[in-house]
């Protein structure tokens, strides 16, 4: 018998949209983000929420908000601080966005992977933390190009003997859900990258202590075991941070769509915007406000579950 | 001793806010929701919710009492089913 109901399609209509929040579970969830859906008038299409991984209850719906009173971009800032402010992570993502298999993911590594910053460590071995620190505040506010920033401050390191660095390598703390986190996305599939504006001496060493595929960063230059101050051949910024995505995409046959971005700081901006789900990891604010994803919890299976590792997002497409 | 579960079903004329009015009541009983399914099936909405009730099941009697006004008011038949022993 065929009474021809089925999913509504998502892929037409613009003003339509898959909301993904996850959370610890516990009562309330629901009716905050469906408050904030009704309060604008956006009609939920579909639903399935689940309690998942024992302890996180999370929420795929497809959301139509062509009769919402606000612009759609407004609806989804005040969802993502409705749901931040209970602790929800939150995605939101075209159809045809959630439809596409997701197979790249790239990580920022300073404040996303390792909890340190690498330059002011270094700028502390080197004795030039005051100065750094005023040229990070300068580049933070948008007063100095992220580039032109990092060269000064790399030039201020001019002099560091080698076995400084080795003790900076050697304090970095790893974000100990990463290398649990890696090795669950490398299971089902997923291309691990690291993509950063910090150093080669440090992120390689992470790239290898969490098994990540590809690593790109800055190489500083060091002569007669010191550091010249200098910066070898092509820096990774913003740009570059999107273009070695492109590296990592085309490699594999996939388009940017397939990837997914994990960043906190401005410099990530510019990769989050434009691969399929940008994710802001406990974020600035800036980065929060323009990324398609919000998570502000360690909790792997957050970011998990946020991505669309998840079985309950097979069984939302196999009815859409 | 193995967790007790109500599932609510609501079925009616769709529009927004259904899930956020049924939600709240649920939330400010302080049941939680475990699983739900919806969707709208020809302007039809049609909403399912499994929730935990073994922390207070004394209350269950008025949150079954409160969401039958509620959805008598809102235009949808409710139906109650008991899951795990009563």
């Amino acid at each position: 018998m065929n009474w021809g109901w089925r999913w509504p399609s998502i892929t037409q209509a613009e003003d339509r949209f898959v909301l993904t929040a996850v959370g610890r579970d516990r009562p309330g969830i629901v009716a905050t983000v469906t408050g904030v859906l009704s309060r604008f008038h956006a009609n939920i299409l579909k639903t399935r929420a689940s309690t998942i991984f024992s302890n996180l209850f999370v929420i795929i719906m497809i959301v139509d908000a062509t009769h919402s009173t606000i612009k759609r971009r407004n609806l989804i800032n005040i969802l993502k601080r409705s749901c931040d402010g209970i602790g929800l992570a939150l995605a939101v993502e075209s159809g045809e966005s959630y439809k596409c298999g997701k197979q790249v993911i790239v990580f920022d590594l300073d404040g996303t992977i390792i909890e340190q910053e690498v330059i002011e460590e270094l700028a502390k071995a080197a004795g030039v933390h005051d100065e750094v620190k005023r040229i990070t505040a300068l580049a933070m506010e948008g007063k100095m190009n992220f580039l032109e920033a990092l060269r000064a401050r790399v030039r201020l390191l001019k002099g560091l003997p080698v076995s400084k660095m080795d003790d900076v390598r050697r304090s970095i703390r790893i974000n100990p859900s990463v290398i649990d986190l890696v090795r669950r996305l490398k299971e089902v599939g997923f291309i691990v990258g690291i993509v950063t504006g910090g150093f080669d001496f440090v992120a390689n060493h992470v790239g290898e202590t969490i098994g990540a595929d590809h690593v790109f960063s800055n190489r500083l230059i060091v002569k007669n075991g010191r550091l010249t101050g200098e910066v070898e051949g092509e820096m990774v910024g913003p740009e570059a941070k999107l273009k070695a995505i492109k590296t990592i995409a085309e490699g594999r046959g996939i388009g940017l769509q397939s990837c997914v971005a994990v960043g906190d700081g401005a410099n990530d901006l510019f990769m989050i915007e434009n691969v399929g789900l940008g994710v802001g990891f406990k974020a600035k604010l800036v980065v929060k406000e323009k990324a398609s994803a919000v998570i502000n919890t360690d909790d792997l299976n957050v970011l998990l579950a946020i991505i669309g590792c998840i079985d309950l997002k097979k069984d939302v497409l196999k009815r859409i | 001793m193995p967790d007790k579960y109500l599932v609510i079903t609501a079925v009616g004329p769709d529009r927004s806010g259904l899930i956020a009015e049924i939600s709240s009541v649920i939330a400010d009983f302080g049941y939680n929701i475990e699983d739900m399914d919806q969707v709208v099936m020809r302007g039809i909405f049609i909403l399912s919710i499994m929730i935990n009730i073994s922390s207070s099941l004394e209350n269950v009697d008025k949150l079954r009492k409160k969401l039958e006004y509620l959805c008598h008011e809102l235009g949808l038949e409710v139906a109650f089913y008991y899951a795990g022993g009563r």
